[in-house]
């Protein structure tokens, strides 16, 4: 198999690629019919909201038109128990058990409240279903999260639609290095070399959203970021070489010419 | 008729009206939606059975764009 294609588990999914497409702040159907297929994703987030009848459950029709896996969060919780009833709604509108779970602190900063996310990763995994924990990128919090039985975990690079890139390159490495399930990065990638940075880090997959739906050509955008995706990731597998201090010459010393001065 | 709260608004419904028989009320297809009635998520299974009583407040949802 290409390394290229190399897949991933995430919850009770196998994906040959590794960028999860957030559906959050495309300004139609049609942008997200184009950048799910100019990206190659397997699958995509949605959040639940109450039914509206001019809306009429238009996403619904295309993305299972499009056969791409669906990923319900739990967006606009701030309590456990509300994240709870949302993942079961998730769950019932689309037939998985696999739940985006993110439990948020407050609007301005949209940062995960770690008491309440362990909380209710620990009554859903208890209950069935596929955790996937948005999370600070707190090492200590991610254990803590893998523990409670979160089977993917998805740290931050920075807060949600900043597009500031990873803030803290070496947390996301250490959450990496000590994690036996997937981690995925998610939030705050701005553009391809932020995506192709995180698969450098360790991570095996990256969540974007706003990078892609709100980049001036979505299509486009979609279409770097899957490719830095990958070039991050075959970069990590291709193993980079050792950071030295002073040059070492590519060329071979042997077998010079010798030029004499006259 | 009895009258319940559908997405915080009033409607009324027939009496022994189901889950089922509210979102065919509505015209909505019953795949991508969930429901919850007074905090409660009710699973598809119990749909046929499951029927309404005056004041419920009923959460219908289904899936929108998020990240």
């Amino acid at each position: 198999m290409e390394a290229s294609l190399e897949p991933v588990k995430l919850g009770s999914l196998s994906l040959t690629s590794r960028l999860i497409l957030g559906t959050g702040g495309a300004p139609s159907n049609q942008v997200i019919k184009e950048i799910i297929t100019a990206s190659n994703s397997q699958l995509v987030t949605v959040a639940l909201r109450r039914y509206e009848p001019r809306a009429a459950n238009s996403l619904y029709d295309l993305l299972r038109t499009l056969k791409v896996n669906i990923l319900p969060n739990t967006a606009g919780c701030f309590t456990a128990r509300e994240a709870v009833l949302t993942a079961k709604m998730g769950r019932e509108a689309l037939e998985t058990n696999n739940v985006k779970l993110e439990v948020l602190a407050s609007d301005k900063d949209l940062l995960p409240d770690p008491y309440e996310l362990l909380d209710a990763t620990e009554m859903l995994a208890m209950d069935g279903f596929n955790v996937f924990a948005y999370t600070s990128d707190d090492p200590v919090v991610a254990r803590r999260l893998e523990q409670a039985g979160a089977q993917v975990v998805m740290p931050l690079g920075a807060p949600i639609g900043t597009g500031l890139g990873i803030r803290n390159a070496h947390n996301i490495e250490m959450i990496v290095s000590q994690a036996a399930v997937p981690v995925v990065l998610d939030a705050g990638i701005g553009t391809a070399s932020d995506a192709a940075i995180a698969m450098e880090l360790g991570c095996d997959a990256v969540l974007v959203a706003s990078a892609i739906t709100r980049a001036k050509q979505p299509e486009r955008m979609a279409r770097a970021i899957a490719l830095g995706t990958e070039a991050g990731f075959l970069s990590r597998k291709g193993g980079r070489i050792p950071k030295r201090e002073w040059a070492l010459a590519s060329s071979p010393s042997e077998g010079l010419a010798e030029f004499h001065e006259h | 008729m009895i009258e319940i709260f559908l997405n915080g608004s009033l409607r009324r419904v027939p009496e022994l009206t189901t889950i089922d028989g509210l979102i065919e009320s509505i015209g909505l297809q019953k795949k991508g939606v969930a429901i919850a009635v007074n905090s409660e998520v009710i699973p598809r299974s119990n749909w046929t059975e499951k029927s309404l009583l005056p004041q419920d407040k009923v959460e219908l949802l289904t899936i929108a764009q998020g990240g």
